[in-house]
């Protein structure tokens, strides 16, 4: 091994060591619940959420595919910004929402939302599956960003399939010890190295290639200008079409990712989600700088077969072992984090909703009014021993998830990565079930099931017979418009029982008691 | 806590709710208004300035749609209509949520 590579493996190994620290102390001493582990007993405040949720801003994906798409394509790349802002706009306003349906219902994941709101387990059933299949191949794209980021920091010393298996341990070791509490902390760590190693990188690579930012800029007006404006350099699919239907696409549905949900769920407060809106959009100006090393790439290493090394080609190009070192692990924890919080998700959809019973036992119990002192203590703690028992299946699941990720990119690298494109087209379908159920009552049961499944249908097989985008707007746009119309007209013919024409004026006392159908 | 409004089943509005609207149209006329590269912008290509000029408008106008919001202002939790609808909670913000 030489000099700089034996560097950045011990730089490497004690990051990696500090992280599984750090995020086992984290938990320590909480109550063993399912909430403590999937929401952190819902005590997070505004820091630990921004955190969290800045966490899933900065993934890999920031430091790959975000200089990749620059050096390839050009301004298209600016959908990031542009729909994790939107996605702040609307998150103002439904975060909040299913924060408080779920902590008024005790719900913790999307499926819960989608149970509960349906009083359906059979609908919560079919949100986990198809949330599960659009959120696993978003871990093996994480595994394989952390395989190709250690690998390069390493200088080709730590194998990508090593790599690989790092980043499920590290991960797996926390997420199931802390939980979401786990990946909170972490953040603290991988964001505090992100934002270092950002600010320094806009800082160095201008001047170190160019005499700064400003020469970058002529260079690319004079010699580049395909990629500064849409549709971008290369084949052209990225227009402006596509950019406005994908970031009204992604930035509604970034709401109801079963990842964010995580989050909001995780918050104290209402108002720490407001909040969180407000000041996140400062953080998203920091992806402009991976999409300038990116432009800086064109000129400094202008032939790469694998546009998405574009950022780690120069900074390997352009620093010394030990920084580089550092660079790669902010790197590698920007795939930990969010990969530790794909899988607690889908641990908890199943370990509540289609292996734990769902919310039957749950909701069976919410009504105590009429219990007496010693029936209400009795009831609580059947409750804690279901909670428990949910949570340890959870965990299994949440290593599953995991482990199935990681023979993914060990076996068969390529064939989930092309499903992880449609993640957000995918989890799109369930925002009509998951989100616009919570404010239009109407909507009954058998219309989110028929919408959820045509719309995810259509979504699948627009793409795969070549139809996405189609006549230049993303695919998942077309489908989850079918999917809504759907919803609307059964809602029209067969509304929720429970649902009343003068439900805005009628008064509490009538309402309707919540039945189990 | 608050005495109840004369009619507590509609909420009350929320028109600075509308200023969230500006940020997403700043977005999604990107491709009409800013698809240029002149004129540059403290040496900026035009698309990146008005990028940057769109994500900062976003902060401001999230901050502004909720400093006159009175549920933020309020710490309220969010009017969920089902709940309404299903449940019998029409104000929330009062009660104990957790």
């Amino acid at each position: 091994m030489s000099g700089p590579a034996l560097i950045a493996t011990i730089i490497f190994g004690l990051a990696m060591l500090a992280t599984i620290g750090i995020g086992v102390y984290s938990g320590m001493g909480r109550e063993k619940s399912l909430d403590e582990w999937s929401v952190s007993g819902r005590g997070l405040g505004l820091l630990f959420v921004v955190l969290l949720m800045a966490g899933e801003t900065y993934t890999s994906f920031s430091f790959l595919g975000t200089a990749g798409w620059s050096y390839k394509y050009g301004v298209p790349i600016f959908y990031l910004i542009a729909y994790l802002s939107v996605g702040l706009v609307a998150a103002y306003l439904f975060a909040p929402a299913l924060w408080t349906y779920a902590a008024r219902h005790r719900l913790v994941s999307l499926s819960d939302v989608v149970e509960h709101r349906f009083q359906s387990r059979g609908l919560g059933i079919l949100a986990a599956v198809l949330a599960s299949i659009f959120v696993i191949p978003y871990i093996q794209v994480q595994i394989q960003g952390m395989g190709a980021v250690v690998n390069a920091m390493s200088y080709g010393a730590i194998d990508l399939k090593v790599a690989a298996i790092v980043s499920f341990i590290v991960a797996e070791v926390f997420i199931l010890v802390s939980g979401l509490r786990g990946s909170a902390w972490v953040s603290v760590l991988k964001d505090g190295l992100v934002v270092i190693a950002i600010v320094f990188l806009a800082i160095y690579v201008p001047l170190h290639y160019f005499s700064g930012v400003g020469e970058l800029l002529d260079r690319m007006v004079a010699e580049k200008p395909q990629w500064l404006t849409f549709p971008g350099a290369g084949s052209g699919v990225y227009g402006g079409t596509w950019f406005v239907s994908t970031l009204l696409l992604n930035g509604i549905t970034i709401t109801i990712f079963p990842t964010s949900i995580a989050g909001y769920f995780s918050s104290q407060s209402a108002n720490a989600l407001r909040r969180n809106s407000i000041i996140l959009p400062w953080y998203q100006l920091l992806l402009l700088v991976p999409m300038m090393i990116g432009c800086a790439a064109l000129f400094v290493v202008p032939a790469l077969a694998d546009a998405d090394l574009a950022l780690f080609s120069v900074v390997i190009d352009s620093l010394p072992a030990p920084l580089v070192a550092i660079i790669g692990v902010a790197g590698a924890l920007s795939a930990i984090v969010p990969m530790s919080v794909y899988m607690l998700s889908i641990g908890t959809m199943w370990g509540r909703t289609i292996l734990g019973g769902g919310l039957a036992q749950q909701n069976a119990r919410t009504d105590e009014a009429h219990l007496s002192p010693e029936q209400r203590r009795a009831s609580a703690a059947e409750r804690a021993g279901l909670g428990a028992r949910q949570r340890r299946l959870s965990q299994w699941v949440c290593l599953i998830a995991g482990a199935l990720a990681l023979a993914g990119s060990l076996l068969l690298p390529n064939a989930l990565v092309s499903l992880s494109v449609l993640s957000y087209e995918g989890l799109a379908q369930l925002v009509p079930a998951a989100l616009l159920s919570l404010y239009w009552p109407r909507m009954s049961k058998q219309a989110a099931a028929a919408g959820l499944i045509v719309g995810s249908v259509l979504m699948v097989v627009l793409h795969y017979t070549g139809n996405d985008p189609l006549l230049g707007v993303n695919g998942g746009v077309w489908a989850v418009a079918v999917n809504a119309i759907i919803v609307w007209a059964v809602s029209m013919a067969k509304p929720d029982p429970r649902w009343r024409r003068d439900w805005r004026t009628a008064s509490a006392e009538q309402a309707p008691a919540a039945v189990r159908s | 806590m608050s005495t109840p409004a004369p009619d507590q089943h509609s909420p009350r509005r929320r028109w600075s709710l509308l200023l969230l609207l500006v940020p997403v149209a700043l977005f999604v006329l990107t491709p009409v208004v800013a698809n240029t590269v002149q004129p540059r912008i403290l040496g900026m290509p035009f698309m990146l300035a008005y990028i940057i000029g769109a994500t900062i408008a976003t902060w401001l106008f999230v901050w502004l749609a909720a400093r006159f919001d009175h549920r933020y202002r309020g710490n309220e939790a969010e009017y969920v209509p089902v709940d309404h609808a299903f449940h019998g909670v029409h104000h929330t913000g009062e009660e104990e949520l957790s």
